[in-house]
């Protein structure tokens, strides 16, 4: 007999499986999961979550007996009350249905039940999303690089010779061309000094004496170490990528925007965050809210505390680009940035804002996000200010892009609209 | 045997030593005493994850990849989570030698009772039973199955997982119907062909008789087979195994198909026997548990404390169930839960 301890063997051997299931159900699951945006709370949005779905699709086609219908006789022991001659009635329809709810393997028959990792949701969530001008941003600052090894060169700095190849080179290069090795020229100078001792002036020791010469010569003539055996290791600078990225979110908090805007607003942030986590190495967030004057805030107050006053935009855009001075230099970051709104701003503001906005902020952000959000209905084309303000922007700007947001449900197909693989594709 | 022998072990918890003293003493039991005659065994201890996974893949150390695979452990795995169902305390695989796992979690004298339940009745009914050593194959079924696993994974590469996963779906649903229920008849080998043949010659001359042949309404042509008996025939009709008749005589099927449909078919025939044999196989099991265990506490190698835990376990799950439970669908005749 043998006793073997399998539990530290490797994890995950259905991982394979999984992963299939996952791909054949993956419509059923990923209507789940995008339904989860409007539903599910805002702490929880990045976590697993168990999954329901209907599991037609997903049954295995069997052939067996019916589990009711037809005429059956059973021979089944034990009894409670029946004396020999009563009869037992027969269950009514559709009683195997209710003899397998209370089975202990049964259960679910209708909906499947699971638990999704973090991974596995966030994956299903955002796929065929890409954000934009991601590659742009690692091509273009070449001034943060690398160096990486690149093979070998016959030049370069003695601090980067590669012993191992040059004396790799050396070995080889001596033995083609048949240097003799030290112990040979030893041996021979024994048998010299041997011959002469022994018998002076004879043909051999003269053979002998002519062969050391040879040798010596050619030891000299035939380098231990010759120049073209030399090799240094090679190293090439490579752009490294940017791989931190900071997101501000920009929000008014004035009188003006409800709960539900702000919650409205709090989802797409939410969506942004997740996105940008999963692409950058480092993600930092920057919460700035204003009214008649911005502050950079934390996450807490950002969203829950309340605040009244005015609506000046370019105050927040104000307080974003000198937070971009002194903290998020664009060389070093990639700059997200979403604003939300109701689209409020005070009449002799929009200037300031556009200007802002063009000069100081759009040149140094890979993307920056206009949210729109609000109650009322803009079926009469009735536009808001700071919208009409950025859309003269937006026209002549790619990275600026905007989008009206009216209940929780249209959040996450705007995002994807923003977001889609084809605009990157295009941009 | 008298009952002056030293206590096995003492206390719950599980080491490897005292597996190994109780394996040596059940082995003495089950050897002298019920004569059971069996595979050598290799005990493996797992974790209640690696339960899961093995549940998944049909209690099989390996298996090829399969989305229902994937599906089941994701069920088992909720139902677990929940609370709503416990894990089995082992599983014992129909080979050679006898793979048997053990849980991590399981108290000494649970693994006590599973080792004598699995490693010893379980492992006898299957060295054993005819049904068992009709249709299975101990030594080669690890094999069988990695043999399997791989071929499997070089078509997904080949052939593209989409096809694959084609293929086992519809394999898996006549998986129930792929099965050889009886034994076919042999091939006869040269010499009783000879012999058959000689005996129906000489019957015929035995019983020849002129007359017939005058009989009207004869052509003298031999009444051959008709053309549909003639296919039947030649598709070697009738063929209760769905699987095999496709695997053969299917005329669209690639050659890496059939070998797919050969696998499931031959997993299917593999675990025909452990649904036939069910009661029996358990039963079997419970019996050589019951005994050993109360042997063993009559030689005192086992505490008062040890016999009341495996009592308690014993009759936690072996009884009969109320004709009225709710757990006899219809089709289901009789029921017993093992440990």
């Amino acid at each position: 007999m043998y006793i073997i301890d399998r539990r530290l063997n490797p994890k995950g051997k259905n991982i394979g499986n999984r992963q299939r299931f996952i791909r054949r159900a993956r419509a059923e699951i990923s209507k789940v999961v995008q339904e989860a945006s409007s539903r599910r709370n805002v702490a929880d949005i990045g976590q697993g979550d168990r999954v329901v779905i209907p599991s037609h699709g997903l049954k295995e086609p069997l052939f067996r007996k019916a589990h009711s219908g037809g005429t059956r006789s059973h021979v089944l022991p034990g009894n409670k009350e029946y004396v020999p001659g009563d009869k037992l009635p027969r269950p009514p329809e559709g009683g195997g249905r209710g003899g397998r709810e209370g089975s202990p393997d049964g259960g679910g028959d209708d909906e499947f039940q699971f638990v999704l990792s973090r991974q596995e949701f966030v994956d299903l969530f955002l796929e065929d999303l890409e954000l934009p001008e991601l590659v742009k941003k690692q091509v273009k600052h070449t001034d943060s690089t690398a160096l990486t090894r690149a093979g070998f060169t016959v030049s370069g700095s003695p601090s980067n010779l590669n012993i191992l190849r040059t004396m790799r080179n050396s070995l080889s290069r001596r033995i083609a061309l048949k240097r003799p090795r030290p112990h040979e020229i030893q041996a021979l100078r024994e048998e010299i000094e041997r011959l002469r001792a022994e018998e002076a002036g004879s043909e051999r020791l003269q053979e002998a004496e002519n062969k050391l010469d040879l040798l010596l010569r050619r030891s000299k003539l035939i380098p231990f170490i010759d120049p073209i055996d030399v090799r240094y290791n090679r190293f090439e600078a490579v752009p490294k990528p940017v791989t931190q990225a900071v997101m501000f979110c920009l929000m008014d908090v004035s009188g003006s925007m409800t709960e539900s805007m702000k919650d409205l607003a709090k989802r797409f942030f939410m969506l942004l965050y997740l996105f940008l986590e999963r692409r950058y190495r480092h993600v930092e967030l920057v919460f700035i809210r204003h009214t008649h004057e911005a502050k950079e805030v934390d996450e807490q107050t950002f969203f829950y505390s309340t605040e009244t006053g005015g609506t000046v935009v370019s105050t927040a855009l104000e307080q974003m680009r000198q937070i971009l001075q002194s903290r998020y230099s664009p060389a070093d970051w990639n700059i997200y940035a979403a604003q939300a709104s109701d689209g409020d701003n005070t009449a002799g503001d929009n200037e300031r804002t556009a200007d802002l906005l063009a000069n100081a902020i759009l040149p140094v952000c890979q993307y920056f996000a206009y949210l729109e959000v609000g109650e009322h209905d803009d079926r009469f084309g009735r536009e808001t200010a700071l919208w009409r303000t950025y859309k003269l922007i937006a026209d002549l700007n790619d990275t600026l892009a905007m989008r009206r947001v009216r209940s929780r449900s249209d959040i996450y197909p705007v995002f994807r609209e923003l977001f889609a693989r084809s605009r990157s594709a295009a941009a | 045997m008298t009952a002056t022998c030293e206590l096995l072990y003492s206390g719950a918890d599980w080491t490897f030593e005292a597996i190994d003293r109780v394996y040596a003493a059940i082995d003495e039991i089950a050897k002298s005493e019920l004569k059971l005659d069996l595979y050598p065994t290799q005990i493996e201890v797992i974790t209640s994850e690696q339960m899961l996974d093995a549940y998944a893949s049909i209690g099989m150390p390996l298996m090829y990849r399969h989305w229902s695979f994937g599906k089941r452990l994701l069920q088992d795995e909720a139902l677990y989570r929940r609370g709503a169902r416990g894990l089995a305390y082992e599983i014992v695989i129909n080979s050679n030698p006898c793979i048997c796992y053990i849980m991590e979690e399981n108290t000494m004298t649970m693994q006590t009772l599973v080792i004598a339940h699995a490693a010893f009745g379980h492992n006898h009914f299957f060295k054993n039973n005819h049904l068992f050593q009709q249709w299975t194959d101990a030594s080669g079924i690890i094999d069988y199955l990695a043999f399997a696993r791989r071929f499997i994974a070089d078509c997904e590469v080949q052939h593209g997982s989409a096809a694959v996963e084609r293929v086992l779906d519809a394999a898996h649903s006549l998986m129930g119907q792929g099965v050889h229920r009886y034994p076919k008849a042999r091939p006869l080998d040269l010499k009783r062909e000879r012999q058959r043949e000689l005996n129906r010659r000489r019957h015929e001359e035995e019983n020849y008789n002129e007359l017939w042949r005058t009989i009207p309404g004869q052509t003298g042509v031999p009444r051959g087979l008709d053309t549909l008996a003639k296919r039947r025939q030649a598709l070697n009709l009738p063929e209760e195994n769905l699987l095999y008749f496709l695997e053969k005589r299917a005329p669209k099927l690639q050659p890496w198909q059939r070998e797919i449909l050969r696998i499931v078919r031959m997993l299917a025939q593999y675990f025909y026997p452990q649904r036939q044999t069910k009661m029996m196989n358990e039963g079997a099991a419970t019996y050589t548990h019951y005994w050993i265990m109360n042997r063993l506490y009559e030689q005192g190698r086992i505490t008062d404390g040890a016999m009341l835990e495996f009592l308690h376990a014993h009759t936690s799950v072996v009884f009969q169930p109320e004709f009225d439970d709710p757990r006899y669908p219809a089709s289901t005749p009789m029921r017993s839960a093992s440990p």
